[in-house]
């Protein structure tokens, strides 16, 4: 209607007359610029719209706002503009040779129209988006509950299963315990009965030594379970010592014989060594993982050999745990290295722990451990730890290992709650115990006699441990010093390495393993 | 194997020891909250961290080697529970 | 004085007019009201009148009519930070833009940045900047960034 309307004023433009009548009617409004965009005529209604009295031969963008950077030249329609006086307007520019003709027009009715619809559709619209929304986070929300459920499942079933591998495997054992303790007795009746027979004595041994078997393998298994309550709370610690791996290796291979024998199958262990076979580690956990780790090897094998190869070589130990077992599928590799888990339908049992635990402790010993297997073939289990050489080679002095008259060993130890104990218990050995306080007093005492071994605590007032190892090198005195100290860091390891020291134990220290050390750092001459 | 008389009485004696040591570890306690000098509680912790090892009182032992770890990485949040946990402990020992 | 047209342009319900109202104005309503065609409020900033042109927003009924846009020096483009469509309809907002007035200097509002469903992800700011446009995130009911985002586009003109 607006076109049609504009179109007649168009052709009226050039007259310079327009028929005001029909201006009032439709409350039509308008002005006129020139192409300097000098306002060149004006209606008088424009002050209705809100709009001021135009000045004519001035800059129509100093009177009216919506005239800011537009020009003479362009045609626009714009259909709805909120006008200076609130009125809803449409404004129609009309380019012609000469001037530029804005005509304004009154837009309310069109405009309510509009407002009412256009509000109405977008509220829809905001709350079909919301509710898109919400169905969005519902359902992200119900997979996640799902997700949480099936993982709950999966522990629970986890558990129970660990449950029933427990008490499966400790049931085992103490029946055998109760069988044979039950035969024994019988035997010792018979004994007290007839006269003792040497037959009856003999099987009473070999009973005996089944239940120590089943015992030692029920403590085993409540070593695992305590060292997984350990392995939660971060308290496994290493405690490195010198230590003959030959010596090690024979000791995993005579207490796992039985085992592959019971199976028929082979076992075979080997050790081979570059660089002699005294290295400084923690042995016991070494063994420990190695029996976990044969242990399952033959375990899971039924026909073929299970072989422990060890190697050492530029103070690092490789060690490959082989078996012609049945092997572990790519999905069940994954999920073996997890706590209580433990492959369905293998007909084995056990507390599932072992492999998380060996896992766990050979990353702290400073290795990882990596599984290889294929299905129907066998597994090979590997991992590497630093070895490095212990400071003097093994001198077992078999005078000593027998009795520890001989040992005269010299004490520096400041906390006198240690010394006592370590002096009353030492000595309750046989070993001859003489007590300092500090460095100084240890230095002055190896001057006025001779010692078999220095017990050397670090942290000690007046001169410390490495103090007086520094002054006994000077004075170029050789006999062995242990040090004991209650800082595991390496560094400090290192340092009384690098002062010639034959061992270095971490506090707390047993009376055993003083003695042990003892023994393989005195030199036998 | 059980211990001879003399080795119970030293381990008696180390264990009356105890309030000794709890009473001089809550001394430490106002030290830790007002941000004070932490040398002389990490010697002490570290004393009692060998001694306690040796006399078998592992769980002594290693928290005193938390709290020490503590302090070297100034975690003072941690050893304030680790302090009082470690008193706790030596006085139910 | 120097006299600056600018347009406000986005899609509906993003908060164009509660910008424009904070920034001329100082006010804020929590209703929402949809603007017809285009209002206009001018204000000064530093030494230049600005006419901004609050222009309906893009809705289900029609597209922006850049007859609106003509003569414009710049414009603030302006989207929810909470509803993800308005923000990556953006660009096509910008080619309705700059296919009527040419590559004019822009900045973008990321608005009601005072709400907790933010749903912004960085890799589309990060495509907004590297056309060369100041992103602020703002709201209109806290006035953050308000006042950061016109001062930033009047720099540019």
């Amino acid at each position: 209607m607006l076109r049609k309307f504009s179109r007649v004023v168009s052709i009226n433009q050039t007259q310079n007359t327009i028929n005001k009548q029909l201006v009032s009617k439709l409350q039509l409004a308008y002005f006129a610029v020139d192409p300097q965009m000098n306002v060149c005529a004006c209606s008088s209604n424009l002050t209705d719209y809100g709009f001021p009295q135009l000045e004519c031969g001035e800059p129509i963008d100093d009177q009216i706002d919506f005239m800011i950077g537009l020009d003479a030249e362009t045609e626009l329609d714009l259909p709805v503009m909120s006008s200076p006086s609130g009125i809803p307007i449409s404004i129609n520019m009309m380019p012609s040779d000469d001037q530029l003709t804005v005509l304004i027009s009154n837009a309310s009715v069109a405009t309510e129209q509009r407002q009412m619809l256009q509000q109405a559709a977008n509220e829809n619209e905001l709350l079909v988006e919301k509710q898109k929304k919400l169905m969005f986070d519902l359902e992200t929300a119900s997979i996640e509950l799902e997700k949480k459920n099936t993982e709950l499942e999966e522990a629970s079933r986890l558990q129970t299963s660990f449950l029933s591998g427990v008490s499966h495997e400790f049931r085992t054992p103490l029946t055998s315990i109760i069988g044979y303790t039950n035969l024994v007795q019988k035997g010792i009746e018979q004994m007290s009965r007839q006269i003792a027979s040497r037959i009856a004595k003999q099987d009473s041994f070999s009973y005996l030594n089944a239940v120590q078997r089943s015992s030692k393998h029920l403590l085993s298994l409540v070593e695992n379970l305590l060292d997984h309550g350990k392995l939660d709370s971060d308290e496994i610690f290493i405690h490195p010592k010198p230590t003959d791996l030959a010596e090690l290796f024979d000791d995993v291979e005579l207490l796992l014989a039985p085992l592959s024998q019971t199976k028929d199958i082979e076992l075979n262990v080997a050790f081979a060594s570059s660089e002699g076979n005294y290295v400084i580690l923690d042995d016991s956990r070494l063994r420990q993982c190695l029996i976990n780790l044969v242990g399952n090897a033959i375990k899971f094998t039924d026909v073929g050999g299970v072989e422990l190869l060890a190697h050492l070589d530029n103070e690092e130990l490789r060690i490959q745990v082989k078996d012609t077992g049945m092997g572990i599928s790519a999905d069940n590799l994954e999920k073996i290295r997890l706590p209580f888990y433990q492959v369905a339908d293998t007909g084995k049992v056990g507390t599932g722990l072992g492999l998380t635990i060996t896992e766990r402790i050979i990353d702290l010993m400073g290795g990882e451990l990596a599984i290889e297997s294929e299905v129907g073939s066998g597994t090979t289990v590997r991992f590497s730890m630093p070895a490095p050489q212990a400071p003097q080679e093994e001198h077992f002095s078999n005078l000593a290992a027998e009795s520890n008259d001989s040992l005269k060993v010299l004490l520096a130890e400041d906390d006198s709650d240690i010394a006592d104990l370590v002096t009353m218990m030492l000595m309750e050995r046989g070993v001859n115990v003489t007590r300092v306080a500090n460095g100084a007093l240890a230095v002055e005492a190896l001057h006025n006699d001779k010692f078999d071994l220095v017990l050397m605590d670090i942290h000690m007032p007046i001169m410390t441990g490495y103090e007086a190892i520094a002054e006994l090198n000077k004075a170029n005195i050789k006999t062995p010093v242990v040090v004991m100290s209650a800082s595991g860091i390496e560094a400090d390891q290192k340092k009384a390495v690098d002062l010639g020291c034959a061992a270095y134990l971490v506090k707390p220290v047993s009376v055993d393993e003083i003695i042990a050390v003892a023994k393989t750092v005195m030199i036998d001459d | 194997m059980t211990d001879s008389p003399q080795i119970q009485e030293i381990k008696a004696r180390y264990k009356a020891s105890f309030p000794e040591k709890a009473n001089m570890l809550s001394g430490f306690m106002r030290v830790v909250s007002t941000g004070g000098e932490l040398t002389i509680l990490r010697e002490e912790l570290h004393k009692l961290a060998g001694s306690s090892g040796m006399y078998s009182y592992d769980d002594i032992s290693s928290l005193c080697r938390k709290a020490m770890q503590s302090i070297d990485n100034d975690q003072l949040e941690n050893l304030h529970n680790e302090l009082s946990q470690l008193i706790n402990l030596v006085e139910q020992s | 004085m120097k006299k600056k047209k600018i347009c406000m342009v986005g899609d509906f319900s993003v908060g164009k007019t509660s910008l424009t109202q904070k920034f001329v104005n100082n006010v804020f309503s929590d209703k929402y009201l949809t603007t017809v065609g285009v209002k206009i409020d001018t204000v000064e900033v530093m030494d230049t009148k600005l006419v901004v042109w609050d222009v309906a927003g893009r809705d289900s009924l029609s597209p922006i009519n850049a007859s609106y846009l003509v003569g414009a020096a710049g414009v603030i483009l302006v989207a929810d930070g909470t509803r993800k469509s308005t923000v990556e309809g953006l660009h096509e907002i910008w080619d309705t833009v700059a296919g009527r007035i040419g590559e004019v200097p822009c900045v973008v509002a990321l608005n009601k940045a005072d709400l907790d469903d933010w749903n912004v992800d960085e890799g589309k700011i990060n495509d907004f900047k590297n056309r060369g446009w100041s992103v602020f995130e703002s709201s209109a009911k806290d006035g953050i960034a308000v006042e950061a985002l016109f001062n930033a586009l009047v720099e540019k003109l």
